[in-house]
């Protein structure tokens, strides 16, 4: 990436919350993503990793457009998102797509595959209506599929072929940014391997700038060439994969790669218990978010939050305390 | 049960009183008499309108509680009912037919406006003097006004047999009261 | 769906001849059903008249298929209306949410809050009876439950991902609702189609039969009994024949309804196989085999094997099963989805389901087998020397009483203390378990609660009455990773407190060596390899343990896929199950392999075990 040129996608302050509906007026507010700001280069692989409440797939929702911020401001290709016609928005589609976790909640039960596949193919008229089968057959090779399949239904196919069936599809409109949101996490660990490698096979020859929002660190940090790490819709931590996860700085950080079970004893550092539960989004803690459950917590933590300091390499830690931990 | 539930009420209304009244002479066909003047005449009179209406109800409920029992087997609290060691007739009663009440209150709640409106027709073919003398002859005399306070007095009346249902629900189940 | 099943087929074929016979009345020479013939009138069964006469001397059975003809017009119109402006109203409001979802919602609420035959009373005095009031009516009335249908199918719908992904290519809205929420939200409203044409063929009679419906002379089943019921005295047949054709007519209805309605409902689909035969030898005879026990083993298991009667014939989940497991042990099974380390566990609780049986082996737990104990003796052990810990504490408790009340349950069931002192060893339970305010949350309702404390709620409960053996399958898997660290640990902590024996089921490899001392790898349904943790990771025997091993990221090593994936149990492969993905597989392993013993407490079930080299053993030679 160079430095003048904008990167592919970039997000500023940006900030969510929902409410339910309550029978008198609505409930509280759960602050679901807070001031978060993340850019993404061409070609590039950025990681999301939380814990459930932590806001990641929000994120990944937000970044597509497919939610709008309640504030702050996205920009896909030096164009902001808020500021499209609907046509221009469609045409825009066309170039972001998402993988799910559920494969076959991805997939629309009633319909055969090679016609949702072809979808994105035929929503932005890429190819001629003559040629579509062709196209889809070339797409199911892409994805390791064989090509004789595209007349079955999705409840024919296994979980992982589904996933890859969905990946296909995505692929259709020829997309040049990628969110996968844990689209692995619902696999057996021999097919989350085949689906890791394909995502990171078509990342390299397609040149896809990708988020891969996961839970699992170790994914993470095989996939991705940088990781922001989020806790109650803050980030806490971010940087370059490797930096952040093999040596990580804030307590966050450290709790969560401890937690990990590792295979084998060697190198693993002593686990740090989190005490308690993480609180309810809807009232956070003010100041750190996460100081209820830390053992470097000061009262100084409460009172502002702490913005994101960066240390070396592009590496930023969200934690006043940074030069005081062991 | 299946047949019980398609037969209309009037057509079993009908029905019985030619079995029961007509053939059998078992029964008056129908008729009313005050309860305190004949309080077995007024029994007698009262038992077949009642039961005939009754009829749609007992078919929703067993279909209703057939099911919601169904739907509830399976789930994995009754496996840790189990699991703890209980005995079978305690895991019924606690852990599945509690849960099943809910909804088989709901849908009776709701089948009340059918029965009440069955009413009208179950009192017509029985010559009992309730509101369905006045109000079929206010529809047929167009006497608007008549006929919309009986509507409106029966529809209240179903809405707080409703309201009662809904209060009911959130006393069996506490995810209510909550949301 | 393909196949009509005969639960279908009936109503549909009888349906379907009723509407055949509506449409054709005009054309089957039958007499005018009007035309009045008062000599003649009430005179039985005649050539000429096949059901006789009625009070004015007009054509029963001409009369009772034109009947048809009026019913079937007035409902099918009546209900198609309902269903078109419902299914719309619905579906804008159900996607465009806001004034839309606000004016159809409530406008549908308002006419429910009606009894039906009232509201129908309250337009025939606006409009006088007739068939035009009744097609008006019966649509206003219908149109509700088709709005709430469509309504609430769309709100479930629209948030499913296959919604969101069309939106995510760019589809206009009007694609996205014709081709992908119509077709997924079809299947109820014809359910619900099916039900509002019997109800309307109710409400049209009974409308009828008051008088307030078709005017006479115009033929119809309710004006038919009304007037019978004149002349029952001397005619009571005449009463017999539209009461039966309006019954058989709306039981039609109602049977097509409930068979659409299973037929589109998956769980329903499931088909719950045959009852198991009881175990009538070993009831009379027990001990009849004498069991080769080991001495010290917590629990000791022999080729355990469940077959399960599925339409696709019997199935064996898990073929012969054995592991020994001793007092304050952890063995870790495990496997992908599809091995069978579920079902193997649930077998020995005697908790599966009716369709499954054990049908082969033993489990001597505490001198007794498991398999062979009546059911009331299997359940004086549950809860007490033998405990589970299940996968998801979410749904694991029920949702109607107190955690508190579920705990002291689990105490009362096999001991008999006072209820105070159980709460009070509840609340003991609690603190130990780490539940932070124990005496307000005994008093908590399980959605207060969350995963991780409903987990350690499900702890309490297993622990309560200190069990020898303690079964936890899965029980971190639907916890994040911090609260994941927390029950492993307390899991950890309690086994070394109480001495008991844990059996622990997982998928994951990295909480297998944190946990456990022995491990069991399964795969379609068999023992692959097992023994002592440290060596079978450190070189692993068998080649699906190795690619397992191979396949979770970690540190700079890639993960390896395994190409292919696990068979269902109805295609496992004649020989060693795994080599149709192992790349090292040879002719042999096209036949059955036994568990062999390896030494050190290994054993492995493949072919090439010993010649092969995995791991680290690998790397050093």
């Amino acid at each position: 990436m160079t430095p003048d040129a904008e990167p592919l996608l970039v997000a500023e302050h940006v900030s969510v919350s929902f409410s339910r509906k309550r029978l008198f007026g609505r409930g509280p507010a759960v602050r679901a993503v807070q001031d978060v700001s993340l850019r993404i280069g061409r070609g590039e692989a950025v990681g999301i990793v939380g814990e459930s409440g932590s806001g990641k797939s929000t994120l990944g929702r937000l970044l597509l457009g497919l939610i709008k911020p309640a504030s702050g401001e996205v920009r896909f290709d030096g164009r902001a998102l808020q500021s499209l016609s609907r046509a221009e928005w469609r045409a825009l589609r066309q170039r972001m797509q998402i993988v799910f976790q559920d494969p076959y909640g991805s997939l629309d039960p009633r319909r055969r595959i090679g016609s949702q596949i072809a979808d994105g193919l035929a929503i932005h008229r890429l190819v001629a209506p003559g040629l579509l089968p062709e196209a889809v057959n070339a797409l199911l090779e892409q994805v390791g599929l064989d090509p004789s399949h595209a007349e079955r239904f999705p409840h024919e196919f296994s979980g992982g072929q589904c996933q890859r069936i969905g990946i296909a599809r995505t692929l259709a409109s020829r997309p040049d940014f990628l969110v996968a949101d844990e689209p692995v996490s619902s696999l057996d660990v021999s097919i989350q391997a085949q689906i890791l490698d394909l995502l990171d096979r078509l990342r390299r020859d397609l040149g896809l700038a990708l988020i891969l929002i996961s839970h699992d660190l170790a994914v993470v940090r095989h996939l991705c060439d940088r990781v922001v790490v989020m806790y109650l819709g803050r980030v806490m931590e971010e940087g370059p994969a490797r930096s952040v996860l093999d040596a990580p700085r804030h307590p966050y950080t450290r709790a969560l790669v401890s937690a990990m079970p590792r295979i084998g004893t060697g190198g693993r550092p002593t686990r740090i218990l989190l005490p308690g539960e993480p609180p309810s989004p809807s009232a956070p803690p003010s100041g750190c978010v996460f100081r209820t459950r830390c053992s470097f917590a000061i009262a100084a933590c409460g009172e502002a939050v702490p913005p994101l300091t960066q240390t070396n390499h592009d590496h930023g830690v969200a934690c006043i305390r940074l030069a005081d931990l062991p | 049960m299946a047949l019980l539930m398609a037969v209309p009420v009037f057509v079993l209304g009908t029905l019985l009183i030619l079995l029961l009244a007509q053939t059998l002479k078992l029964m008056p066909a129908g008729g009313f008499v005050p309860f305190w003047r004949d309080p077995g005449q007024h029994l007698l009179l009262l038992s077949l309108p009642a039961l005939v209406i009754g009829k749609g109800l007992v078919a929703i409920v067993f279909r209703m509680t057939r099911a919601s029992v169904l739907d509830i087997l399976p789930r994995d609290h009754v496996r840790t009912a189990r699991a703890k060691g209980l005995a079978e007739g305690r895991v019924l009663r606690a852990h599945v037919v509690r849960n099943a009440f809910g909804p088989v209150l709901t849908v009776l709640g709701l089948h009340m406006g059918a029965l009440l409106g069955g009413t009208v027709l179950v009192e017509y073919v029985f010559n009992w003097p309730g509101l369905s003398t006045p109000l079929i002859r206010a529809v047929e005399g167009r006497d608007y006004p008549m006929v919309v306070g009986i509507v409106l007095t029966v529809s209240g009346l179903f809405l707080l047999i409703n309201l009662v249902v809904d209060l009911l629900y959130a006393a069996l189940d506490p995810r209510i009261r909550a949301g | 769906m393909r196949r009509l099943r005969p639960r279908l087929a009936l109503p549909a074929l009888l349906i379907l001849s009723l509407v055949v016979i509506a449409l054709a009345v005009p054309f089957l020479g039958l007499p005018n059903p009007v035309r009045q013939d008062i000599p003649n009138r009430l005179t039985g069964m005649a050539p000429g008249a096949l059901l006789g006469r009625d009070e004015f001397g007009r054509d029963v059975l001409s009369r009772l298929l034109w009947g048809a003809r009026i019913s079937l017009f007035i409902a099918f119109t009546a209900t198609t209306i309902a269903a078109l402006a419902g299914t719309l109203l619905g579906l804008l409001g159900g996607w465009f949410r806001g004034m839309a979802e606000f004016l159809s919602i409530r406008l549908a609420d308002v006419i429910l809050c009606f009894p039906p035959i009232l509201l129908a009373l309250l337009v025939v005095t606006i409009m006088g009876p007739g068939v035009a009031t009744l097609i008006l009516m019966l649509s206003i009335l219908y149109t509700p439950g088709f709005v709430r249908v469509a309504y609430g199918e769309v709100l479930s719908t629209r948030n499913q991902d296959f919604v969101t992904a069309m939106t995510a290519l760019g589809a206009t809205t009007p694609r996205i609702l014709a081709l992908t929420v119509l077709p997924n939200i079809a299947s109820p409203l014809l359910v619900q189609y099916s039900l509002t044409l019997g109800a309307a063929i109710v409400v049209e009679s009974g409308l009828s039969f008051l008088g307030l419906g078709v005017v006479p002379p115009t033929p119809s089943w309710g004006l038919m009994i009304r007037g019978a019921r004149a002349t029952m005295e001397q005619a009571p047949l005449l009463l017999l024949w539209p009461c039966l054709a309006l019954t058989v007519t709306i039981l039609a209805f109602n049977l097509l309804c409930d068979a659409l309605r299973d037929a589109f409902d998956p769980k329903s689909a499931a088909g719950a196989g045959a009852r198991p035969k009881p175990r009538l030898v070993d009831c009379l005879a027990p001990g009849l085999f004498p069991s080769r026990v080991d001495p010290g083993a917590s629990l000791s298991v022999r080729g355990l094997t469940v077959e399960i009667d599925t339409k696709r014939g019997v199935i064996r989940p898990v073929d012969d099963v054995s592991f020994t497991i001793g007092a304050g042990e952890t063995l870790a099974i495990v496997g992908e989805s599809g091995s069978g380390k579920s079902v193997t566990v649930t077998g020995l609780m005697g908790l599966l389901p009716a369709a499954a049986r054990p049908v082969a082996g033993e489990a001597v737990f505490e001198g007794h087998d498991l398999l062979r104990r009546s059911p009331d003796q299997l359940r004086a052990l549950r809860g007490a020397r033998l405990a589970m810990i299940p996968q998801d504490p979410m749904s694991s408790l029920n949702p109607v009483h107190k955690v508190g009340d579920q705990v002291v349950e689990a105490i009362l069931a096999h001991r008999s203390i006072t209820r105070p002192a159980a709460r009070a060893e509840a609340l003991a339970l609690f603190r130990r378990v780490g539940i932070a305010d124990p005496e307000r949350r005994l008093d908590a309702w399980p959605h207060e609660m969350s995963g991780g404390m409903r987990q350690r709620v499900m702890i309490a409960m297993a622990i309560a009455n200190r069990p020898a053996l303690l079964i936890a399958d899965e029980p971190t898997t639907a916890l994040d990773v911090t609260m994941q660290a927390q029950i492993l640990d307390l899991l950890a902590d309690l086994r070394r407190e109480t001495g008991s024996a844990l059996i622990f089921i997982t998928h994951s490899l990295g909480v297998v060596a944190e946990i456990a001392d022995t491990v069991m790898v399964m795969y379609a349904g068999q023992v692959v390899e097992q023994g002592p943790v440290a060596s079978v990771f450190a070189a692993p025997l068998h080649p699906y343990t190795a690619a397992l091993l191979a396949a979770v990221p970690q540190d700079d090593a890639a993960p390896e896929p395994i190409p292919g994936a696990v068979p269902p149990p109805h295609q496992f492969p004649q020989g060693c199950r795994f080599a149709p993905r192992c790349g090292h597989a040879l002719p042999p392993c096209g036949e059955a392999q036994p568990l062999r013993q390896f030494g050190n407490g290994r054993e492995v079930r493949c072919a090439r075990a010993g010649d092969l080299r995995f791991g680290r053993a690998a790397h050093d030679a």
